[in-house]
């Protein structure tokens, strides 16, 4: 497996162990809420009972997070690090084409999701125009890493066929 | 292929089918509004299809195909990929029973189990394919 798709993939795997592990607790707090875990009165609450009452409520905000995390951070990025590792080679020397680009979405996608997670939890202390800018940096390089990764697999699509291999291919051009 | 990746592919197969019959069933009662409190199986019908569906897949060729760990246990613990099956499909079908209950006013500890399953499940799965994303081993110099 070449360096890139177990960059790829184990980034992937940190981004399940994070998305998981939020969709589990917006599970339990949907079913029984963080804030009936301690009965207090909400005005005087103090404590663990205030930390699990705050929790209940902002874990609500983690929601879009769970699937950005889900569905770019794991599974697109997954699909992206197996299909590097598997596209047909491009010559007989196992050339996978212009590797910057797929580098450069690993980066944007990586950065993109980051931005498109922490936005809505950090939302209500962000000022307004900070939060939307993180939307929009998020968008863009969305648009950037699934731009580049297109243009570096699409060379890669063809059908299957032989390659001499490099020894016989140089001996035929003396 | 062998017996835990046809488990896992053939189980996530059949997740796949109730999932589109689900979604199907609940795009026919959102065009005819047959039955408004179908609408709260519309959360089960997204983790059926991306936990039961695709992850299940997913989970299933990975073991199958991912690079082998050694000689001796080229699928790492296969006992850890067991309690991957089992936590995940333990967990996903108390979502889908426990879920639409609690929508319906129902009891809603049994999902706390569920989220805590799923959780498991696919923390366990991290942990046993990591070593596996791996490239290929240098040949030994004699």
């Amino acid at each position: 497996m070449p360096r890139l798709s177990q960059w790829m993939i184990r980034s992937s795997l940190l981004w399940l162990l994070l998305g998981s592990t939020v969709g589990g607790l917006l599970l339990m707090n949907k079913a029984v809420p963080f804030s009936t875990w301690s009965a207090c009165d909400p005005q005087t609450c103090t404590g663990w009972a205030a930390l699990l009452r705050w929790l209940a409520g902002w874990l609500w905000a983690w929601r879009s997070s769970h699937v950005h995390t889900m569905l770019v951070g794991w599974m697109l990025q997954l699909a992206y690090g197996v299909a590097f590792w598997i596209l047909p080679r491009l010559d007989a020397r196992g050339s996978r084409g212009n590797e910057a680009l797929a580098w450069g979405c690993y980066w944007a996608l990586n950065l993109g999701a980051l931005l498109a997670v922490l936005e809505p939890p950090l939302q209500s202390w962000l000022p307004g125009w900070l939060a939307a800018t993180l939307l929009v940096l998020g968008g863009g390089l969305y648009i950037v890493a699934n731009a580049a990764f297109v243009a570096h697999a699409w060379p890669r699509v063809v059908a299957f066929r032989l390659h001499p291999r490099p020894e016989r291919a140089s001996a035929k051009a003396e | 292929m062998p017996v835990q990746a046809r488990f896992f592919i053939r189980t996530a197969l059949v997740y796949g089918l109730l999932a589109f019959l689900l979604g199907g069933l609940l795009l026919i009662n959102q065009g005819l509004t047959l039955y408004p409190r179908l609408g709260a199986l519309l959360p089960v019908f997204y983790h059926l299809l991306m936990v039961g569906w695709a992850f299940q897949l997913i989970c299933g060729v990975a073991l199958w195909m991912f690079p082998p760990l050694s000689r001796e246990q080229p699928r790492g613990n296969e006992r850890l990929g067991w309690v991957v099956y089992g936590t995940l499909n333990v967990g996903l079908l108390l979502r889908a029973i426990w879920e639409p209950w609690l929508a319906w006013g129902g009891a809603g500890w049994p999902l706390v189990v569920s989220a805590l399953l799923q959780i498991v499940a696919m923390w366990v799965f991290v942990w046993l394919i990591w070593p596996r994303v791996k490239g290929r081993a240098k040949p030994k110099v004699q």
